[in-house]
């Protein structure tokens, strides 16, 4: 449905895309990962026709983008990094307008009332977009690439700006219009992208780095063994009664996050559960367990995995999973006061990452910095939307 | 095309753009009138064409300074460049837009020719070649805001940048063979080609045939070829920017 050969762009000297290939079959969901300044955005709008690529070729549904846009465009919805919104009309005169801009065919009413109910606007429909919440914006550019039923969609982060359970609600209308759409969305939130996407494409500097289906991406990085726990105690009686359990590959202590507890992340043997014997020996030592929890990856630890070579990965993924369980840890805290008690301390965390990716240029590691706690920030929603989404937060 | 007109007719009327652009229009073409034709009595239109179309500088750029550089900077340019449309369409689309809120405000103006029509006798044919000069300058201006607009995202750079070159083109009629005067010997030339292209783009030389009620297929064809001109170019500056 859609292929890309060879893509390359280029401004000035800058290399934005360095030739990059693919191609999406009808009806897939591909997901398209990288950081800020990757080039997602700059290979999106070129996907679309809004830019030029400097060389290489876009074929939508066999029909090239540059020597046949009116056909290919027809074949695309899309929702920008900023949806393309006039502030000064209301939601159902946009709307309208975007269906004649198209030429669609549809019956308008009906097609029109059918998009805005599926991305929840028809109650703000007869309002000024410029009054609306950035969340409903958001969903008035995804209502825009939904006109005309275009059978490519391509959406550059569809969710950013949404709360936890409108995240939810926008993934699940994706994963519908992915059983008769074939869906190119861009994302630097993993959950997003495996909750939603059957295949994934990561990009780094311009550069195709990794492209796998999400459950495999996944399994290779996957970090199922690696989990957080608070216990109550002492840290040194807790560390002897773990001890002697088999397949713990490594404990490690990050002190005291609540009074009269230590936190640890521990790493197990691959295929090994030994959160049983841990329950068993702690118990045995009347040593309570506050929480226990399995750490998520982010996208910055595949991201790191299959850019970094392989002697740096486990000092950059310590320091980077560390990062993020000061994150979860000052989210579950509900004292306020250790909340900023922690702060400098990730800040420091993210420092030593930095020093530790030393052999990346200066200010890709800075950028990585920043990405970082940003993606921390939206994982803890993330997290916490799941949780609501089962119902049962332990 | 068509949904782009309408929209943008319609944004015109959803601002007070076109509001002020006509009260503007009107305040002054009134004013004109009572002082040249009411005040000294005549049906003689001539006068009244040559001082109206002087707002225009001024209320031109009103008119066409948000076509492209708003879209460019709130990035709605994403969207009409990556919809089935050509880039002919944006632009003629925009433009035809503009010229209809351009044609209110002429047509409307027709009413004084009733006012004089119950008090005197006029010439009804020399008033209509004026009007239909009016307004072929209008467009002119229009095609040239558009295309100072698509060069920006500022829309107070593509107002004054338009309000300039109006202005130049309307006095420089006022310059003629100054340079050639002023230059002499190895430059002279230079002074001679200033003029001459000043000659050219003097504005006011083509436009006085129509208020005199010449009709002449020169002035027209200047401002039909020259309005098409910049338009082209507008299509070019914004086909360009996909290749920066």
């Amino acid at each position: 449905m859609v292929e890309i050969k060879n893509l390359t762009k280029k401004y000035g000297d800058k290399l934005a895309v360095d030739n990059i290939s693919f191609s999406v079959p009808k009806g897939e969901i591909l997901g398209f990962l990288g950081p800020n300044g990757a080039g997602k955005s700059t290979t999106m709008n070129i996907l679309t026709g809004y830019l030029s690529c400097t060389s290489g070729e876009v074929k939508i549904d066999g029909y090239d983008i540059l020597d046949n846009p009116i056909e290919a465009k027809k074949r695309i919805g899309y929702l920008p990094e900023h949806p393309p919104l006039y502030m000064d009309m209301t939601v159902s005169e946009y709307l309208d307008f975007v269906y004649e801009l198209k030429g669609a065919t549809e019956d308008k009413k009906e097609h029109l009332d059918k998009i805005m109910e599926a991305v929840k606007i028809t109650d703000v429909k007869d309002r000024l977009i410029s009054n609306l919440s950035k969340g409903y914006k958001q969903r008035v550019g995804l209502a825009q690439a939904m006109v005309g039923s275009p059978e490519v969609l391509i959406l550059d982060e569809p969710t950013v700006g949404l709360d936890p359970k409108q995240i939810i609600e926008i993934r699940d209308v994706i994963k519908k219009l992915g059983k008769d759409h074939t869906v190119i969305l861009s994302s630097h939130i993993l959950q997003e992208v495996n909750a939603i996407c059957e295949r994934v494409i990561i990009i780094n500097n311009g550069r195709l780095v990794a492209s796998d289906t999400a459950e495999n991406l996944g399994k290779s990085i996957s970090n199922e063994n690696k989990f957080q726990l608070r216990v109550a105690g002492d840290e040194r009686t807790i560390l002897d009664a773990l001890e002697n359990i088999a397949g713990i590959k490594y404990i490690k202590s990050l002190g005291r996050k609540e009074t009269g507890s230590i936190d640890f992340i521990i790493e197990a043997e691959p295929n090994m559960d030994v959160r049983t014997p841990i329950f068993n020996a702690l118990a045995q030592n009347s040593l309570p367990i506050l929480a226990m929890q399995a750490m998520d990856l982010s996208l910055e630890d595949i991201f790191l995995e299959v850019t970094q070579n392989p002697a740096e990965i486990d000092a950059v993924y310590e320091s980077v999973s560390e990062d993020e369980v000061e994150m979860v840890a000052s989210v579950s805290d509900s004292a306020e006061t250790e909340t900023q008690d922690d702060e400098p301390e990730a800040k420091t965390e993210i420092a030593e990452d930095v020093k530790i990716t030393e052999d990346m240029p200066a200010a890709e590691c800075a950028e990585t910095a920043a990405e970082e706690e940003e993606t921390a920030d939206s994982n803890i929603d993330d997290s916490a939307a799941e949780e609501k989404e089962e119902g049962d937060p332990s | 095309m068509k949904a782009i007109f309408r929209r943008e007719f319609k944004a015109y009327f959803r601002s007070p753009i076109g509001f002020i652009f006509l009260a503007a229009f009107f305040f002054y073409a009134s004013l004109m009138f009572v002082f040249i034709n009411l005040n000294s009595q005549t049906t003689l239109m001539k006068y009244f064409f040559s001082n109206i179309s002087l707002i225009f500088i001024f209320v031109i750029p009103i008119l066409t300074m948000r076509t492209f550089a708003e879209e460019k900077k709130s990035k709605t340019d994403q969207l009409l460049l990556t919809a089935p449309v050509k880039i002919s369409g944006i632009v003629l689309g925009k433009f035809f837009a503009a010229v209809c809120v351009l044609l209110i405000a002429v047509v409307a103006t027709m009413f004084y020719i009733l006012v004089l029509n119950s008090y005197g006798e006029p010439v009804f044919s020399e008033i209509f070649i004026g009007y239909l000069g009016l307004f072929l300058m209008g467009t002119f201006f229009i095609s040239i805001g558009l295309f100072l607009s698509s060069l920006t995202q500022s829309q107070v750079i593509a107002a004054v940048s338009t309000l300039a070159i109006i202005f130049f083109l309307w006095f420089s009629s006022s310059l003629n063979f100054q340079f050639s005067n002023m230059m002499d010997g190895a430059f002279h030339w230079l002074g001679v080609t200033l003029d001459w292209l000043i000659e050219f783009l003097a504005i006011n030389n083509r436009f006085t045939d129509f208020t005199l009620g010449v009709l002449n297929f020169v002035p027209v064809f200047y401002f039909v070829s020259l309005t098409a001109l910049f338009l082209l170019l507008t299509v070019r500056v914004i086909e360009k920017r996909r290749w920066k």
